[in-house]
C-alpha cells in the first residue's frame, strides 16, 4: 500500500464501502437511487469507509469498518453495502457531468470520541465534489 | 363483487374496444386506490376475481351471438382480463414497496410524506401502469419513481406533494445515439404529455 497521508486523496485502483438504507435501495428491481451517494443529513461530504486500509478478505474488511463504526451508526438488516472503486466514481461523474463536477475521494479518519462512547475509524474517508477547475481544470472523460 | 359484475357488464357492451379497457382499468385501479393507506390490500382483494373469467364467457354465451363472433369476443375478454391482472399486479407490489418505505421510516424516525404519497396514488391510478418503477423514499421524506431501461433512457419523478412533480427524462433521439435530458417541475397533465414519448419504458 502507498503511504497515504491523512487528507490525501485514496488511489483509484483503490475501493470505498458505503452503506445503504433500503430507502435508497430498491430490491425487487435490485435498483439504487442517486440520493444514496449524496451527503447524509448529518454530513458535510459522503462518508465512505476505504477498504484497502484492512487487509483482505472482503468479509473481514466490512466486518472491521462496521465494528469500528458500531456507535455511529445503525445498521439495519435491509440495507446494503455497496463497494465502488474509487476511480470509476470518479471517471462516471466526470462523464456524466461532461467534466464539470469532479469527485475526490480523500481519507478522513475519525478519532475515537469517550464521551459519546464512538470508537475510532481509522478507514473513514469522505467523497467531496469540486469544481473541476478546483481539482486542476481537467475535463477529460477518463 | 361489485367490481366483477361491473366489468362483465363492460366487457359484453364494448368487447374489443380500447375505450372499455381504459375505463375497466381506471375503475379498477380507482377501487384500489379509494384508500390510500390500503391499496396494496385492496388489489389482493380484487386480483382473485379475475383468475376465473367464467362470468365474462357466460355474459357473451347469453348474448346468443354467431359462435364464430362470439369466440372472437371472448378472445378479447381473455386479454382484456390479462391485461388488467398484470396491472394489478404492478399496483400490488407498488403498494407492498410503499408500505414498505413508510413502515422503515417511521421506525427509524425518518421523513415520510404522505401527500408525496398521495400524488403518486393519484398517478398511479391515472396511469394504469403495466412496469413498476423502482420507487425510493427521498431524505427529505418524498418518493421518488424511476423506470430505465439498458438503453440508459431514464425517467425520474419526484412527487413534491403538493400536487406538482420534478421530473429528470433521457430519452435517445430515434436513430441516433444522441440522448436528450430534459429536467423540471410540471404538473400532472404536463407529465402525462411528457411521457408519451417515453411510453415504451411504462407500458
Amino acid at each position: 500500500m502507498a503511504k497515504i497521508e491523512k487528507g490525501d486523496s485514496i488511489p483509484d485502483a483503490d475501493h470505498v464501502l458505503r452503506y445503504v438504507k433500503n430507502a435508497h435501495f430498491d430490491k425487487a428491481k435490485n435498483k439504487l437511487d442517486g440520493e444514496a451517494f449524496e451527503p447524509r443529513p448529518n454530513e458535510k461530504n459522503a462518508s465512505v469507509n476505504w477498504l484497502e486500509y484492512y487487509s483482505p478478505p472482503l468479509d473481514d474488511q466490512i466486518r472491521k469498518v462496521m465494528r469500528a463504526k458500531r456507535n455511529r451508526f445503525t445498521y439495519k438488516r435491509n440495507g446494503i453495502f455497496v463497494r465502488l472503486r474509487v476511480g470509476d466514481i470518479r471517471r462516471v461523474v466526470a462523464r456524466e457531468t461532461q467534466g464539470k463536477v469532479e469527485l475526490l475521494v480523500i481519507w478522513v479518519p475519525l478519532d475515537a470520541d469517550p464521551t459519546r462512547d464512538y470508537d475510532a475509524d481509522p478507514s473513514h474517508a469522505e467523497i467531496c465534489q469540486v469544481a473541476a477547475e478546483e481539482a486542476g481544470g481537467s475535463k477529460s472523460d477518463s | 363483487m361489485v367490481v366483477e359484475r361491473d366489468m362483465t357488464a363492460t366487457v359484453a357492451a364494448h368487447p374489443s374496444s380500447g375505450v372499455s379497457l381504459a375505463t375497466i382499468s381506471s375503475m379498477v385501479t380507482g377501487v384500489a386506490l379509494v384508500s390510500a393507506g390500503a391499496w396494496s390490500a385492496a388489489a389482493e382483494k380484487i386480483a382473485p376475481l379475475l383468475e376465473n373469467p367464467t362470468s365474462l364467457a357466460a355474459a357473451v354465451d347469453a348474448l346468443s351471438l354467431a359462435p364464430a363472433v362470439s369466440e372472437l369476443i371472448k378472445q378479447g375478454a381473455d386479454d382484456l382480463v390479462r391485461n388488467i391482472r398484470s396491472k394489478l399486479e404492478v399496483i400490488y407490489e407498488i403498494g407492498v414497496r410503499v408500505a414498505e418505505l413508510r413502515d422503515d421510516a417511521k421506525e427509524s424516525g425518518e421523513l415520510f410524506s404522505e401527500s408525496s404519497q398521495a400524488d403518486f396514488s393519484k398517478f398511479v391510478s391515472r396511469l394504469a401502469l403495466t412496469r413498476r418503477p423502482s420507487i425510493f423514499l427521498l431524505d427529505n421524506g418524498n418518493l421518488r419513481a424511476v423506470w430505465d431501461n439498458e438503453k440508459k433512457e431514464l425517467i425520474g419523478l419526484q412527487f413534491l406533494g403538493d400536487g406538482s412533480i420534478q421530473f429528470v427524462m433521457f430519452r435517445l433521439k430515434e436513430g441516433t445515439e444522441i440522448m436528450d435530458r430534459t429536467s423540471g417541475i410540471a404538473d400532472f397533465s404536463e407529465i402525462s404529455g411528457k411521457l408519451d414519448s417515453l411510453a415504451h419504458m411504462i407500458w
